[in-house]
This record gives C-alpha cells, sequence and structure tokens, in this order.
C-alpha cells in the first residue's frame, strides 16, 4: 500500500516535471492601450493551447519603440512577439527585425480581416503581422454641454469648430472649446495628419520631397497656432499635453470636444475616472476644406513575430488568437476597439453593447496615413519639433515648416531614400 | 531691544523654510490618499474629503487599470534594494583596501591615481553610458541585477575610495608605527589598528552609497526592459508617462521611492551630514 | 620592505582593475566611437569618419541651442541655490531653539530621488489642476491660470525651481560645516570693530568659507551641468527643445535616434567643457590654499 502511494507520487512528480520541461514560453511585448485586455485573455488561451505559457510585458507607446528596438539589437531573442504600429513596418522590415507570415496566412483569414487594415503590417508586397485593431482619432463631443448652449449639432468644419466653441465658453460652460495633444511626440505628429488631410494638403509630394510646407500643410499650422493665440479657443496647455493627458479635460467636463483614440471612450464613461458618463458622443472629424468630408488619422497596430524567435509556431497561435473573430468581438465590446475583422461591424450584438459604434464606423472612410518611410521615426521627430516651435511662437508656421523641410531632404539624402 | 529682533528675524526665517521644505511634500501625500476626482476639482481640496489608501494597495499588489498596466512596485523596491546593498558592499569592501593602501602605504604615486579618481568622478554619465551600454549587451547582462551593479560601481567606487582614504588618513601614523614595532604585518595592523578606528567612516560611506544608488535612473532606464530589473526610480518614471491621467496613482508611487530614502536620511542625519561635508570640505 | 610592497600592491590592484572596468575602457571607448560613424539601426553605415562627428555637432543649430540651455540652467540653478544655501547656513549657525529641528529637515529634500521630485513638480507646475495655479488664483495674484510648462523659457525656469528646492539645501549642509569650524573669535575681533552682517560676511565669513565654497561649487556645477533625470521627467526636452539640455541631447541622439558616433561627439565634447570648468574653478578659487587631493 506505502509502496505504490510512492509510486503513485514518484510517477506524479515525472509528470509534472514533464510537463514543466515541454511548456513553451513566448515573450511579447505590448504598448499599453489594450494590454489590459490582452492579458485578460492570456489564460483563454493558455487553456486552448496547455502547452504554451505566454509572458506579456506592456510599456507606454512612447517608450514602445525604443524599447523594441534597443531590446532586440541587444538580444534578437528578446521578444518573440513585438507591437509595432504602422510606421514601423517600413523600417523594422528593412532592419530584418520581423518574420515574413504570407505563408501562414489561412484563407479565412485573408477573407476576414479587412484589406485596408492588413497594410499596416505590409512592406514590399510581403506581409509581416496580424493587425489587433483598427484605430484612428475620433472626435469625442460633450452632447450635453452643446445642447446647453442652444446648439443641437456638432461643428462639421473647422471654422464651426471654432464658433461653437467661442459660444459655450461665453455662456460660461468651458474655460476652453478644445484640449489637444500637441505635445512634442508622435502624438503631434498625427493631430497635425488629422488636419493635413482636413485643410487639403499633403506630406510628400511623388518624387518624396517634402511637402507640407505649402498649401493645406501651411493652412493646417496657421490654424493650430491661430486657435490658440488669435481664437482662444484651444487650451495652450495643449502645447504640454500628450494624448493621454487631455482625456483629464474632456473627462472632467472642463471642455466640450477633444480628439483621441478608440481607448478614450471606455475612460469617458467608467465613473471612477470621469464625471461625464453618458455625456459623450463621437461625431465626424470637422472639414478645413470645401470638397473634403471630413479626415481623420490613422493609429493602428498590430503583432508581428521577431525573426529570430526560437517559438515563431507558439507565436503564430497567440496573434492568431488575438486576431480571431471571437476575440476581436470581445475586444470591442469591453474596451471599445474596432475590430479588424469586416463581418464584425455588422454584428447586432456589438451594435447594441457599444452605443458610438456607428457613428465611429463612419469615421472610417476618412482617413489619412501618416508617411510610409525607412527614416520615418527621425523624420517625425524633425516635424514634431519645428511644429512646436510654431505653437510656441518661437517661429513663424512657414518660417518653421520651411526649416523642417529642409532638415528631412538633408536626412532622406543621406540614408538614400530621396536623390 | 536690538536682540529681541534679531530673535524674531530668526523665527521667522526658520518657519519660511519650514513652509518652503514641507509644502510640496504634504501635498504629495494629499494628492497620494485623494480621490482622483477631488484631485481635479477647482481650486484644490487642500484637505482632502475622502482619504483613501486605495492607491497603495493597487501600488503593492500591481495589476491593470484601464488607462494601463501598474507596475509591480514591490519587485521593484527589491531590485532597487537589492542591487544598492550589493552594488555598495562590493565598492566598499575594494575601497577600503585601497583607501588604506593610498593613505597609509603609497606616498609618491598616490597624489596621480587621487587626481585621476577626482577627474573621473567629473565624467558625465551620458559619456560612459554608450560604451557600458554596449558591454552590457556584449556580456549578455542587459536587465540583470548584476548588469546594475557593474555599471552603478563606476560611480560609487570612485566616492567610496575618496571617502575611505580621508578616513584613513584622520588616523595618527603613530599607531601604525606602534604595532610595527609590535612586529605585526601590514595586514594584521590593518584589521587590528585601522579598521576598527574607520567603522563610523565605513557606515557613511555604506548609507551614502546607498541612498546614490536608489536615486539612479539614468542607466536604470537603459539597461533594464522589465521587472527581472528595473529599479524604483525607472518604475516610478514609466508610470508618469504612461498614468498622465492618474495624477493620485502618480504621486502615491512617488511618495514610495521616496519613503525610504526619507526614512534613512532623518535616522542617519549625522551620518549623511558628515558624508556631504567630508566628501566637499576636507576632501 | 619587500612584504610591504606585496601587500600594498594586492590592496590596491582590484580597486583598479574595477575601475578600469567600468570607468576607464567606457571612457576610450566613447571617444574612439565618436570619430566613427555607428548608426545601431544601420550597422552597413558604419565607418570610420574622423573630425565629421564633431564638425557636425558644432555646426549644428541644435547643439548650441543645447549649450545654451544647459547653461542657463546650470548657471541660474548653482547661483540661487548657493545664495539661499549660504545664508540658510548662517540662520542654522545662530543659537535658536529651531535650529535642531530645522537641521533634520533640510536633509530631507536632498534625500527625495530627483525622479520623485520632478514627477511632485511636474504636478504642482500642472496648468488646469496644479497646486501653484490653484494656490496663486485663490491668493488672487493670478486671474488666468497660467501655463508654466508650456513656454520653453516658461518650462526652463520651472524646471530651474524643482532644482532649487532640491540641491540648495547641499550647500546649507556643506556650508554649515565649514561655518562651524571658523573659530568664534574671529568674529569677536569684527564685533569689536563694530561691523554689520554685510561687512562680517564679506570680510570674515566669506574668505574663511572659500575652500568649502570652492568645492561645493564644483561639485554642484559639474553635476548641474550633466542634469538628466528631472528633465526627463518634468519636460521630456520639449516645448520645442527649449528644455533639451545636452545630456537629453546625447539620449536623444545616441539611444532614441541610435546614431552611437554622434551621441559619443557630443559626450565627449560636454565632458571636456566640465572638465574646463572644474578646472577653472579650482584654480581661480583656491589656488594654493587647497589642494584638491589632500
Amino acid at each position: 500500500m506505502k509502496k505504490l502511494n510512492v509510486l503513485f507520487l514518484v510517477s506524479l512528480l515525472v509528470l509534472f516535471a514533464l510537463t514543466g520541461f515541454s511548456k513553451e514560453t513566448i515573450k511579447v511585448i505590448s504598448s499599453d492601450d489594450f494590454a489590459a485586455f490582452r492579458r485578460e485573455v492570456i489564460p483563454e488561451f493558455e487553456k486552448l493551447y496547455p502547452d504554451i505559457e505566454v509572458e506579456l510585458t506592456s510599456v507606454g507607446y512612447n517608450q514602445l519603440y525604443q524599447k523594441e528596438v534597443t531590446s532586440l539589437i541587444a538580444n534578437p531573442k528578446a521578444y518573440d512577439v513585438i507591437d509595432v504600429d504602422c510606421i514601423w513596418t517600413p523600417e523594422f522590415v528593412t532592419l530584418g527585425l520581423l518574420e515574413q507570415i504570407d505563408d501562414r496566412l489561412t484563407p479565412e483569414m485573408k477573407e476576414e480581416i479587412i484589406p485596408s487594415v492588413m497594410t499596416i503590417l505590409q512592406y514590399g508586397g510581403k506581409t509581416y503581422g496580424l493587425p489587433m485593431f483598427d484605430d484612428v482619432l475620433f472626435f469625442y463631443y460633450n452632447e450635453k454641454m452643446l445642447e446647453e448652449a442652444g446648439l443641437s449639432e456638432p461643428p462639421t468644419t473647422y471654422d464651426e469648430f471654432v464658433s461653437f466653441s467661442k459660444t459655450i465658453m461665453d455662456k460660461g460652460l468651458a474655460k476652453y472649446g478644445s484640449v489637444w495633444g500637441w505635445a512634442q511626440a508622435e502624438g503631434l505628429i498625427c493631430y497635425y495628419t488629422q488636419l493635413i488631410g482636413a485643410f487639403g494638403g499633403k506630406f510628400f509630394d511623388e518624387n518624396g520631397y517634402p511637402a507640407f510646407n505649402s498649401g493645406g500643410g501651411l493652412e493646417a499650422l496657421k490654424w493650430m497656432v491661430d486657435s490658440i493665440y488669435e481664437y482662444g479657443v484651444v487650451d495652450p496647455s495643449s502645447i504640454t499635453s500628450d494624448d493621454r493627458a487631455l482625456l483629464h479635460g474632456v473627462a472632467n467636463g472642463d471642455v466640450p470636444f477633444g480628439f483621441d483614440w478608440s481607448f478614450a471612450w471606455t475612460i469617458f464613461n467608467d465613473p471612477e475616472q470621469s464625471t461625464q458618463v453618458g455625456n459623450i458622443k463621437v461625431g465626424l472629424c470637422p472639414t478645413g476644406k470645401d470638397g473634403i468630408v471630413s479626415n481623420t488619422s490613422s493609429g493602428s497596430m498590430g503583432f508581428a513575430i521577431t525573426k529570430q524567435s526560437e517559438h515563431k509556431d507558439a507565436a503564430w497561435k497567440f496573434i492568431s488568437f488575438l486576431a480571431s473573430k471571437e476575440m476581436q468581438k470581445q475586444q470591442a465590446i469591453d474596451y471599445g476597439a474596432m475590430p479588424v475583422v469586416e463581418s464584425l461591424y455588422s454584428d447586432p450584438e456589438i451594435l447594441e453593447l457599444h452605443p458610438e459604434f456607428g457613428p465611429m464606423l463612419s469615421q472610417l472612410s476618412y482617413v489619412t496615413d501618416r508617411p510610409s518611410l525607412v527614416s520615418y521615426n527621425e523624420v517625425s521627430r524633425i516635424l514634431q519639433i519645428y511644429i512646436q516651435r510654431a505653437l510656441t511662437k518661437d517661429m513663424e508656421p512657414k518660417e518653421a515648416l520651411d526649416a523642417a523641410a529642409k532638415e528631412i531632404v538633408d536626412l532622406l539624402k543621406e540614408y538614400g531614400e530621396i536623390n | 531691544m536690538h536682540k529681541k529682533a534679531k530673535r524674531i528675524w530668526l523665527y521667522v526665517a526658520g518657519i519660511i523654510i519650514c513652509i518652503v521644505i514641507l509644502a510640496p511634500i504634504y501635498w504629495m501625500f494629499v494628492s497620494a490618499i485623494s480621490p482622483k476626482v477631488e484631485l481635479l476639482s477647482t481650486p484644490p481640496h487642500w484637505f482632502p474629503e475622502n482619504p483613501t489608501i486605495e492607491n497603495f494597495k493597487k501600488l503593492i499588489t500591481g495589476g491593470s487599470g484601464t488607462s494601463g498596466e501598474i507596475p509591480n512596485f514591490a519587485k521593484a523596491l527589491l531590485n532597487s534594494t537589492g542591487i544598492a546593498l550589493i552594488a555598495g558592499f562590493i565598492s566598499l569592501v575594494l575601497a577600503t583596501f585601497a583607501g588604506y593602501a593610498l593613505a597609509k602605504q603609497f606616498k609618491r604615486f598616490k597624489k596621480a591615481y587621487l587626481n585621476l579618481i577626482v577627474t573621473l568622478r567629473m565624467f558625465p554619465e551620458v559619456a560612459l553610458a554608450l560604451s557600458l551600454y554596449l558591454i552590457i549587451t556584449k556580456l549578455g547582462l542587459m536587465n540583470t541585477w548584476w548588469g546594475l551593479i557593474i555599471v552603478y560601481t563606476s560611480f560609487i567606487l570612485p566616492y567610496s575610495i575618496w571617502m575611505m582614504y580621508g578616513y584613513f588618513l584622520t588616523i595618527p601614523n603613530e599607531l601604525d608605527e606602534v604595532s610595527k614595532i609590535d612586529g605585526a604585518s601590514t595586514i594584521k595592523s590593518f584589521f587590528k589598528i585601522d579598521l576598527p578606528l574607520v567603522l563610523p567612516g565605513l557606515s557613511t560611506t555604506f548609507i551614502f552609497t546607498f541612498l546614490m544608488c536608489w536615486d539612479e535612473f539614468f542607466y536604470g532606464l537603459i539597461l533594464t526592459s522589465d521587472m527581472r530589473a528595473k529599479t524604483i526610480t525607472v518604475a516610478v518614471s514609466e508610470f508618469t508617462t504612461r498614468h498622465l491621467i492618474d495624477y493620485s496613482m502618480m504621486m502615491a508611487g512617488g511618495l514610495v521611492a521616496t519613503i525610504p530614502p526619507l526614512i534613512i536620511a532623518a535616522i542617519f542625519q549625522k551620518y549623511i551630514i558628515q558624508g556631504m561635508t567630508s566628501g566637499a570640505v576636507k576632501g | 620592505m619587500k612584504k610591504k610592497n606585496m601587500t600594498r600592491w594586492a590592496m590596491i590592484i582590484p580597486a583598479t582593475v574595477v575601475l578600469a572596468f567600468v570607468l576607464l575602457y567606457p571612457i576610450g571607448n566613447t571617444i574612439w566611437l565618436s570619430f566613427r560613424r555607428e548608426h545601431l539601426l544601420r550597422p552597413t553605415m558604419n565607418a570610420f569618419v574622423g573630425f565629421q562627428n564633431y564638425s557636425y555637432i558644432l555646426q549644428s543649430s541644435d547643439f548650441l541651442q543645447s549649450l545654451k540651455v544647459t547653461a542657463y540652467f546650470t548657471g541660474v540653478s548653482v547661483f540661487i541655490e548657493f545664495v539661499i544655501g549660504l545664508f540658510t547656513a548662517i540662520l542654522l549657525n545662530q543659537d535658536f531653539k529651531m535650529k535642531a529641528f530645522l537641521r533634520v529637515l533640510v536633509v530631507l529634500p536632498w534625500a527625495i530621488p530627483t525622479v520623485a521630485n520632478g514627477v511632485m513638480w511636474q504636478w504642482i507646475f500642472d496648468t488646469n489642476y496644479g497646486a501653484l495655479n490653484g494656490l496663486l488664483s485663490q491668493l488672487g495674484l493670478i486671474s488666468e491660470y497660467v501655463n508654466w510648462l508650456g513656454t520653453p523659457f516658461g518650462a526652463l525656469n520651472s524646471v530651474i525651481i524643482a532644482d532649487i528646492w532640491k540641491n540648495c539645501w547641499f550647500f546649507t549642509i556643506v556650508l554649515l560645516g565649514a561655518l562651524q569650524a571658523i573659530p568664534k573669535n574671529y568674529y569677536e575681533a569684527a564685533y569689536v570693530d563694530g561691523a554689520g552682517f554685510w561687512k562680517k560676511l564679506f570680510k570674515v565669513t566669506l574668505p574663511l568659507l572659500k575652500p568649502a565654497i570652492a568645492i561645493s561649487l564644483v561639485l554642484r556645477i559639474s553635476e548641474a551641468f550633466k542634469a538628466f533625470d528631472i528633465i526627463y521627467i518634468m519636460t521630456k526636452g520639449g516645448p520645442a527643445n527649449g528644455t533639451q539640455v545636452l545630456s537629453y541631447y546625447v539620449y536623444h541622439t545616441a539611444f532614441e535616434s541610435l546614431r552611437m558616433g554622434r551621441g559619443a561627439a557630443i559626450s565627449t565634447v560636454v565632458t571636456a567643457l566640465i572638465l574646463i570648468i572644474a578646472i577653472i574653478f579650482t584654480n581661480v578659487l583656491m589656488r594654493e590654499e587647497v589642494d584638491l587631493s589632500a
């Protein structure tokens, strides 16, 4: 009897040891934005694949690029799955950091995932990962404040945006019309992209030379500067706020308007973080030019497998799990993210549980992407600084953009991206 | 009369200093225990109406909120403490021997050596950081305690040698002579005579290097990537960049990083003042 | 004799080897890197380029701007810290009841980690919900909230205030230590002469404090010149690069743009500047009075 017990125990231990050894661990680095959701569903994934363990690290978006690049240079096996913003794809592919996954794509995926979203992880005609959400900057407005000011509809043009802001400010309902995330960070370029498209401008011409320093690009920056100093409808703290900090103003009912990503909606409706639960609605981003209906900037991200990963199959299982229809649905309902699966856009359950899904959907037809460049990161940094110089009245808008254009040309020439 | 006026001015100045020092710390504390909605009120609530320790609970247990992950502060505190203790101890051992040798055993060569150390202390971290980053990467010590311990030695070892040298110098040479006459070897007189006399100096140096390591941020920022080695200062900084939405949580994080050195400073105040003054005045 | 020789070498070599490994080698390596194009992301472009990195930064407006910002930050913050430190040291050297308590108190800000200090002040300076604007408007001193961190110059001064709050007490402690070492009869002579406060300060106190002042200034200046943490936390170099000190410029170049060669060249220049300042200060202020190594 005793012997049997011992035998049983030993075999149990051996079994434990075996399962322990055969467990594969994949290391994933994720941006904060939907990390909570990802962490939440890991147990479900591990139940589905008991031999895979997921180790998730998350960092703030503004540290993500640097953390991924420096970690992978130091140790190419540091992560198996990395979170990739659409603007990083050309550089990461050129550096040979990402594994091509065209052969792994199933026919269902090719059919289900929206083709335009799929492109964020494509470069040179090949695919390097799966998109995780279809995100753009949405126009959030405080319906209650508009009503109190006697306005029935949100503004559709930037002129209206200014005059509506003034109306609401004059009635003492708010200190400012809006607060933006124009701090020296990537978010500034997203807002600039939103405005450049709305004013009919372009970042680069057909030959790859800067075109933002005239036409719509210049008008967009002039409007940004004027909205603070001339019209006085934008909170000057926008210069030091990023796309997270501006959430305060809207959630606290200090301003009626704000532009932010899809996750913001969850925060505006969380009673612990917001005094305006139920008041914030989504409208189409305004336009700055006749003939343009609306425009916003895209900010979709996806997961890719690293080239040197030793657990590519397990990594693939994890990212295809997150891109699956069920997970995308859960992510949309619980965290307000726009799914990458086409059929979910007519899913009655989502439409019912996520009231702003309809208006958000209409925005997706009016989107401008940030430029696609191998040296995007450095180009973006130059633009950020010169836009900020105009915003702090250190330089005139034209002067600032011309100087930025000149530096960007030098940089692109150095890297051979233009001749 | 004149004397009395002077006394009043002394107290006025003293009270101003108290306010200047304590007001920001008080505000950090109040913010950390205020619920978020109360924190965003205008004018500010100088006294919280519904104080809560919820933030500290969240910091210790970790987890995630809608505005992002809350780093595991308990682990970050452990990392900072462990790294500071080990790096401080290693530096202290090396520096005690070196300081003794410089103070008592070398004559000609010591001036050049000490000048070199003073010069090296002036080098900015950024000048070293690039190369240290490449070395630590090559050694495979990225994101480990040992990686940071090695790097922290670069700024606490010169300091420790400097301090220990100064302490050994205060021991009268006659004492060493006496033990030499007794026939004791250098090593023996070092352990028997000199070492016991510099014990207070050892404590001062150790406390000081501990605080220097605790305060360190730049190397932690570039040499760690997750909770395996992330120090408390890095945890706090990340926290602020991602939790801009949640100031009260930020303040709670800042406070957690502040309390240990604050307690050490209050308890060992004498040692710290001594460390600062002898580092600058005697040195 | 021989044995003693062996022992002393055995005592000093371990520390020396470690110093060589963690300090001398990295410094040498940084200088070597500064003559190379070394781009972490584009290894194919790496090559020896002579003084190209140096000529690039000396012509770059970013470098000049960072140098100005650093000089302003260092000059203003250290000067104010010194003045506050000197007067509080004199205050704490007087006999009154609060003395003991204040001496403990002044150690506290110094012990707060720079990062936590930055977080604290960033929140105090916050435009819409910060304590400073709240307080000033309650007192009726401002009618509209000020965007302290919203202009390059305002942000730089705000960071300086945060730095002063933490570091001026260093001077208090060091100078107080030196003051206590001044024998009382020095003052008695001046008292008999009927010298006033200012005369005593300039004629007696300052000359006697000279060595302590010199060393504490050199230490603080070289530290302020290297400042990084407080900038990273409070402003990230913004707005419009208005608070981008040299250290932050190196960080951005080497660890964000990953141009290691150029970053190494900037840090070599920064190091040279710090050494020059240190040498000037030690020579001008100290002359033969204090030997740095004795």
